[in-house]
């Protein structure tokens, strides 16, 4: 009875952080296969905050081999993990003293932090950032910057053609603010004044009109027949 | 010891409230928890009533860390957990009612509406925002904002004004990017680009040559030819005219 009442009170404990700190240090320590969730619960223990997450999340089941060799900063702990939820698509939000974590492609629909014309923090973390341009370039810049940006960044230029709006990680914001140093030129924007407008007549010609309208009939009875008749194997319906 | 053991099990076995309130401070309990739960504690604290929506799924969420969060917190993490799986809250003041919607129903709900950014709530929940603007024309500036709503949010101008629906967060980043538009400079910008596209596109008509414009208009062209044939046959036939008669 006694070493069942130990057992029982030692269960009920208060589980310690799992993490080595020290004056605001994260000490160096090797975990294998490391839960995403644990790290996280480690993470929020040791800073002292809340930290929240959702189903699917909570089912994500693949490990991680961690190892801290040197003291590092909470500071930098803290991209670290940002670095790591990231690998994984998820990213850590924060609002105020909340954090939570979120999927990474839903960033897309949420206020993200504000930074205004300065530079955000270089790391994974979201941000929307204003860029004020020299020239009225702004359309021809964020068409250019699209294929840098990362999965769900985003780049938006205003009617006024000198303002981009930036919606992305610190560290890849930090790197278009220097690509579009070279953008931003007066012989950019002359260039453009020179160019010729695109001949689009191919695009609008009534024959790939009526080419579309057809296809879009044909799907619609194959679509019609598949519901009689069940899946058709080869050959096109005519 | 038997009572002992039996308090021990009873205090393992009690649900119990999800959080509790201590000095301000609100003490979370459990690590996982139901959002129903969650939402019953807080009307309860707040002295309100509660109603889901019928498509309403109850889901479990998770807190780890410290667990102790301001009390004035508590309404911006209800507001996350809402929002992450897909709901929102509405407040009914006249009645003291919790509404929990879900957010795709949120165009079918009336939310509350606000006219000044600091009387904005600083949690995730949908909101109205009607806001006047100064120098720039508003379907521009709402047309610009449309790619920085949320999923369920919308941008709507009405002569100088815009209206936003989205989560109150929301309408206050896009007000910080109204403010960098709603300016002089912005409106000036805006007026030279639009002058730069009516050149562009007068050039791009100047610049369509004789030869597309016929190509285009086949009687033109059919009249065209006609005339120039005639008066290369009048002509050269007045030459031969004059060589055979030997006038030159």
């Amino acid at each position: 009875m006694k070493y069942f009442l130990l057992i029982l009170l030692a269960g009920s404990l208060p589980v310690l952080a799992s993490i080595p700190t020290a004056d605001g240090y994260v000490l160096p320590f090797s975990r294998k296969n490391y839960p995403l969730q644990e790290l996280v619960k480690d993470y929020a223990e040791a800073l002292k905050i809340n930290v929240s997450w959702g189903q699917s999340f909570k089912h994500e089941k693949q490990g991680m081999d961690l190892f801290i060799h040197e003291k590092t900063p909470f500071k930098e702990y803290s991209s670290l993990i940002k670095t790591i939820l990231d690998g994984r698509s998820y990213a850590l939000m924060q609002s105020g003293n909340i954090y939570w974590i979120s999927n990474a492609r839903d960033i897309r629909y949420m206020a993200t932090p504000f930074y205004g014309t300065d530079l955000p923090p270089n790391d994974e973390s979201y941000g929307l950032s204003i860029i004020i341009l020299k020239y009225p370039v702004a359309s021809e810049i964020s068409r250019n910057l699209r294929p840098f940006l990362s999965r769900w960044g985003r780049v938006i230029d205003f009617a006024d053609g000198r303002t981009l709006a930036l919606v992305e990680k610190g560290e890849t914001t930090t790197q278009m603010h220097e690509t579009i140093k070279f953008m931003d030129t007066e012989k950019v924007f002359k260039a453009l004044l020179d160019r010729p407008a695109r001949d689009d007549s191919e695009v609008n010609d009534p024959t790939n009109e009526r080419i579309v309208e057809l296809e879009l009939k044909n799907k619609i009875l194959e679509k019609k027949l598949m519901e009689q008749n069940g899946p058709v194997t080869g050959g096109m319906i005519k | 010891m038997r009572t002992l053991l039996i308090a021990f099990f009873i205090s393992f076995s009690a649900t119990g409230a999800v959080f509790t309130v201590q000095n301000d401070q609100i003490v979370i309990q459990q690590t996982d928890f139901k959002i129903s739960e969650f939402v019953a504690d807080y009307a309860k604290m707040k002295s309100m009533n509660v109603v889901f929506d019928n498509d309403f799924k109850d889901q479990s969420t998770t807190l780890v860390g410290s667990k102790v969060m301001p009390k004035t917190d508590v309404d911006l993490y209800l507001s996350v957990i809402l929002m992450e799986n897909g709901y929102t809250m509405l407040t009914v003041a006249e009645t003291q009612t919790l509404n929990i919607v879900n957010s795709r129903d949120i165009r079918y709900r009336s939310a509350k509406v606000y006219k000044s950014i600091e009387t904005l709530p600083d949690t995730f929940e949908h909101v109205w925002f009607i806001h006047t603007l100064k120098h720039i024309p508003a379907n521009i500036l709402a047309r610009n904002l449309r790619p920085l709503v949320s999923r369920y949010g919308r941008v709507i101008d009405h002569s100088d004004s815009i209206m936003i629906s989205d989560t109150a967060k929301n309408v206050k980043q896009l007000m910080n990017v109204v403010r960098f538009m709603d300016t002089a400079d912005h409106l000036k910008g805006w007026e030279e680009i639009k002058q730069l596209n009516e050149k562009n596109s007068k050039v791009t008509i100047k610049s369509k040559g004789l030869l597309e414009i016929l190509g285009e208009n086949t009687v033109i062209f059919l009249i065209l030819f006609c005339l120039i044939g005639g008066i290369i046959g009048f002509g050269t036939r007045g030459y031969l005219m004059k060589r055979i008669e030997g006038g030159w």
